[in-house]
């Protein structure tokens, strides 16, 4: 019964909720990985959603919740020279392994926001709801994360003229 | 270039995109190479655990299987003869007026071990079966893992707990069945010899219903009994304490010394006093079958831990 409606409830965000975890790991497969282990939560705890309505948050804020876990999990992937950090070697042409890979070096908070309001669209009230934060908090976290990611394309990949994101707001 | 890296990686996202009917499913990928890698290496890992189980899981769950049967035989069997024994014309027309107390237990004797024996074979027939079904490959992978997620093991423990309240509720109802027929049995024995020639066929009748109140009062406690082990309560302990035990003996032999006494004196005792020496026989040889059948599980629980 809760899988019926779970299917129902998913059917109209199942692509983008799937992009934006494929979007949060360093590989497509990953992101597979994530979003099915999201569905499988989401899938166990549906019975405390009330509101129907509220799905679309509700998932994507378990899907948070459980890349914060994998994160953590891997936290020993950080003292081996493998995964997330490595960047020697790899071929970097391609701007979609470029944002991968400059998107691995953040924090997760960080890089959940990045990827909310530049890839997904979403404003900023709209992720201040979904971390639990204040909106200056989130506009924070996208300044960070941009100067952070700024960092690793002059820094690590040797690209010198990068174009900074601009959050609304914020002076050019 | 920030920005146009990330909308790529946006596109590239929205690819492809999997399919609801696999990401809703238990399993991502459809019966690959990874899904049937999986089942052959928990395959290989249930076949090692069913070949290094102990077979005290098997020896366990026959016995219990034959103390079910034995003890659900001497139900029906005592009840049976019972009804017999108490309607004039069933027990004229088949003859049973004409059993005596050593035929009833001799006959219960070798009924109950027969069943026991013939029962224990069946079970460990069942138990093989279900073994081989635990490790067996049906063909859809999917189907297999799930299947494989239980081991053998975890089946054999299963099977065990299941009969473990029909194996004790049924072996002290049995016993305390087969007891009320013996004693009514003698009863019924003296009453055709002649000795109470002042009874009658109506005071046998009467005298039935009196043995089955006493009857039900032992069958609310053995259900009690078998639900608590059913529930897995430890509330049934007390049960094996070896006060129990002696209560029981001590009820046995005042029903026997009552009994006698009424015997010898050749005087008809009242319907109160026979449903008190009916009651405090059920609950006699609940109390001793209890303990003994209880003391038996214990044992078992302990080879099987």
């Amino acid at each position: 019964m809760q899988q019926e409606r779970l299917g129902r409830l998913i059917e109209p965000i199942h692509d983008a909720a799937l992009a934006f975890a494929r979007c949060l790991c360093r590989s497509r497969a990953d992101g597979d990985d994530l979003f099915q282990e999201s569905l499988v939560r989401a899938l166990d705890k549906l019975e405390t959603l009330r509101d129907d309505n509220a799905f679309r948050h509700w998932l994507y804020r378990v899907i948070v919740s459980v890349h914060r876990n994998r994160c953590r999990r891997s936290f020993w992937s950080r003292l081996v020279p493998l995964g997330d950090r490595e960047v020697a070697g790899e071929d970097f042409s391609r701007g979609v392994d470029r944002a991968r890979a400059a998107l691995a070096t953040l924090p997760p908070e960080q890089r959940e926001t990045i990827v909310l309001f530049e890839i997904e669209g979403w404003q900023i009230d709209e992720i201040a709801a979904l971390h639990g934060v204040s909106a200056s908090a989130v506009k924070s976290r996208l300044v960070r994360g941009r100067d952070r990611l700024r960092t690793f394309y002059t820094k690590q990949l040797g690209i010198g003229d990068v174009t900074p994101i601009l959050v609304p707001g914020d002076s050019p | 270039m920030i920005s146009a890296d990330l909308a790529a990686l946006g596109e590239d996202s929205r690819r492809d995109p999997l399919p609801r009917e696999r990401t809703l499913g238990v399993y991502r990928d459809d019966g690959g190479l990874g899904a049937a890698a999986r089942r052959d290496e928990l395959l290989e890992q249930r076949r090692h655990e069913l070949a290094f189980m102990p077979l005290a899981y098997s020896h366990v769950f026959a016995h219990r299987v034959g103390r079910a049967a034995a003890g659900a035989a001497s139900i029906v069997g005592a009840l049976t003869l019972l009804f017999a024994l108490g309607d004039p014309l069933v027990s004229t027309l088949f003859g049973v007026a004409r059993v005596d107390p050593s035929g009833v237990a001799a006959l219960a004797v070798i009924s109950v071990l027969m069943t026991y024996i013939g029962a224990s074979s069946l079970g460990e027939r069942l138990f093989e079966s279900r073994m081989r079904k635990a490790i067996e490959l049906a063909g859809d992978v999917h189907a297999d893992l799930d299947r494989l997620a239980e081991g053998p093991v975890d089946v054999a423990r299963r099977l065990v707990r299941r009969i473990d309240p029909w194996a004790v509720a049924f072996m002290i109802g049995g016993c305390i069945c087969v007891a009320a027929l013996f004693g009514y049995t003698m009863f019924a024995f003296d009453a055709r010899a002649g000795r109470w020639h002042h009874w009658t066929r109506l005071a046998l009748q009467r005298d039935l219903v009196v043995v089955m109140i006493a009857l039900a009062i032992g069958a609310a406690l053995v259900a009690t009994v078998g639900r608590a082990i059913a529930r897995r309560s430890e509330s049934t302990r007390w049960l094996t304490h070896g006060a129990i035990l002696g209560g029981g003996l001590i009820l046995v032999g005042v029903t026997l010394y009552y009994g006698m006494l009424a015997r010898m004196l050749l005087r008809t005792p009242s319907i109160a006093t026979r449903l008190g020496l009916s009651i405090a026989g059920v609950l006699a040889v609940f109390a001793i079958a209890s303990y003994a059948v209880l003391w038996w599980r214990g044992r078992e629980q302990k080879r099987l831990a």
